[in-house]
């Protein structure tokens, strides 16, 4: 428990947790300090390209023994992940079903920066990770979507919008949108290249990338809170839920991670990626697919709530757990 | 300068629905429109803005102009059509100079 205590406090003095912490403070005392939306946008491109690349470059070290297993077990996770979250959110009487159904899709799905930010983490303890894991990223993004969209229709039924939005809109939405593209594009190019080829880009993928991560985690910090304070329709028992069902989700990524046979780094990324919750690419098709469940409740969860724990205390808490399980 | 009575159709839309919307407007013959992306406000929806990464929470206004018969028949369809997303659809009069435009 100390030691665990120990690494949270470390990593809160991590430079890019302490810019998370100062976007946050920022947005907190209703500053104007505002990172320019495309600077923003291009910054989330960089850092997906470069950990696809980071991710493609160690499978090319690896081999790909396990590849396959490791991809079946993350579509899995995503499709049955937000079973859990609905049913804790049911129970808790939170939200209603439909709210309840949306609000799950987001936790079974996964978040980027959170898994970017858990690479920089375990690369500054020294813990490598297969490269797999960011095919696993990749798989895990559209799945639960699909679950929650059977448990909202399995909720509401009949009562779907009348007008339903065209179906290949929303597939392309979540298949090809922008970030799955750059991220698996990223992993190709890394792959292809190997490591003599990835040589040629290493100032730009390795030697820059934590101040990059630095600059669009102060931006992540200011939206986090900014969300936050907007948001009026948060409970305890929804507050309670998004800092519990991490904790949950994190222990089942953990223990998939054991069957796979995955070491500490490996195993403290699949944690990360079961506890995280999608912000972006999730409320997009819900607002498309289910637009009776409210992004006030579920963008504010994933955002405000869930992202900066698992930022400052969930990373940490996950490789405590993944050191301890390897010893 | 003769002038033409003609209707202006506003309709402030979530961001994600533009691409149905201006589908559904030039299904009914609509031979133009106008977008304004990136509009923010206040309504029933709560506070809508356009500094969040989702872009959920985000407006884009859409312009059009039709002969009032056209405009009325998609105000009245905008009801259902857009009951769940965050809407708001107006008619007024304008007046244009180039009929065959409108």
């Amino acid at each position: 428990m100390v030691e665990i205590l120990s690494l949270a406090g470390a990593n809160l003095l991590s430079p890019m947790v302490l810019c998370f912490v100062l976007g946050a403070v920022a947005a907190a005392i209703r500053s104007d300090l505002e990172i320019p939306e495309a600077i923003a946008k291009g910054l989330a491109i960089y850092l997906m390209l470069a950990i696809g690349m980071k991710g493609g470059l160690a499978l090319a070290k690896s081999g790909a023994d396990n590849v396959l297993a490791a991809f079946m077990a993350a579509l899995a996770l995503s499709f049955s992940l937000p079973l859990l979250a609905y049913g804790a959110l049911r129970a808790l009487r939170a939200v209603g079903p439909v709210d309840a159904a949306a609000v799950a899709a987001h936790y079974g799905s996964v978040s980027v920066v959170t898994f970017v930010t858990a690479v920089e983490f375990i690369g500054a303890r020294g813990a490598a990770y297969d490269g797999v894991l960011v095919a696993m990223l990749a798989a895990m993004e559209t799945p639960a979507i699909v679950t929650g969209l059977l448990l909202a229709r399995r909720a509401i039924g009949a009562t779907m919008p009348q007008v339903p939005v065209r179906r290949a809109k929303l597939l392309r939405e979540v298949l090809v949108n922008g970030s799955i593209v750059v991220l698996v594009g990223g992993f190709v190019i890394g792959w292809a290249a190997g490591p003599v080829g990835m040589k040629k880009v290493e100032p730009f993928v390795v030697d820059i990338f934590n101040g990059m991560l630095c600059l669009f985690l102060l931006d992540m910090g200011l939206v986090a809170v900014r969300q936050l304070r907007s948001a009026r329709e948060l409970s305890p028992r929804l507050i309670a839920f998004a800092l519990t069902l991490p904790l949950a989700n994190g222990a089942i990524g953990v223990a998939a991670a054991q069957l796979l046979g995955f070491g500490v780094g490996s195993t403290t990324l699949l944690a990360t990626l079961c506890a995280s919750a999608s912000y972006i690419a999730v409320p997009a098709a819900m607002r498309l697919a289910l637009p009776q469940a409210r992004p006030a409740i579920y963008v504010t969860l994933s955002l405000g709530v869930t992202f900066p724990f698992n930022i400052a205390v969930g990373i940490p808490l996950y490789f405590a757990v993944a050191e301890r399980l390897a010893r | 300068m003769d002038v033409h009575r003609r209707k202006k159709i506003e309709i402030v839309v979530e961001s994600g629905m533009l691409a149905e919307v201006v589908d559904w407007l030039v299904g009914h013959g609509v031979r133009g429109y106008t977008t304004i992306p990136k509009v923010s406000g206040f309504g029933r929806q709560g506070r809508r803005a356009t500094d969040e990464p989702s872009g959920v929470f985000e407006n884009t206004l859409v312009i059009a102009i039709a002969p009032e018969p056209v405009a009325r028949q998609i105000l009245a369809e905008s009801v259902e059509r857009l009951r769940d997303y965050a809407a708001i659809v107006y008619l007024s009069d304008v007046e244009v100079a180039r009929p065959d435009h409108f």
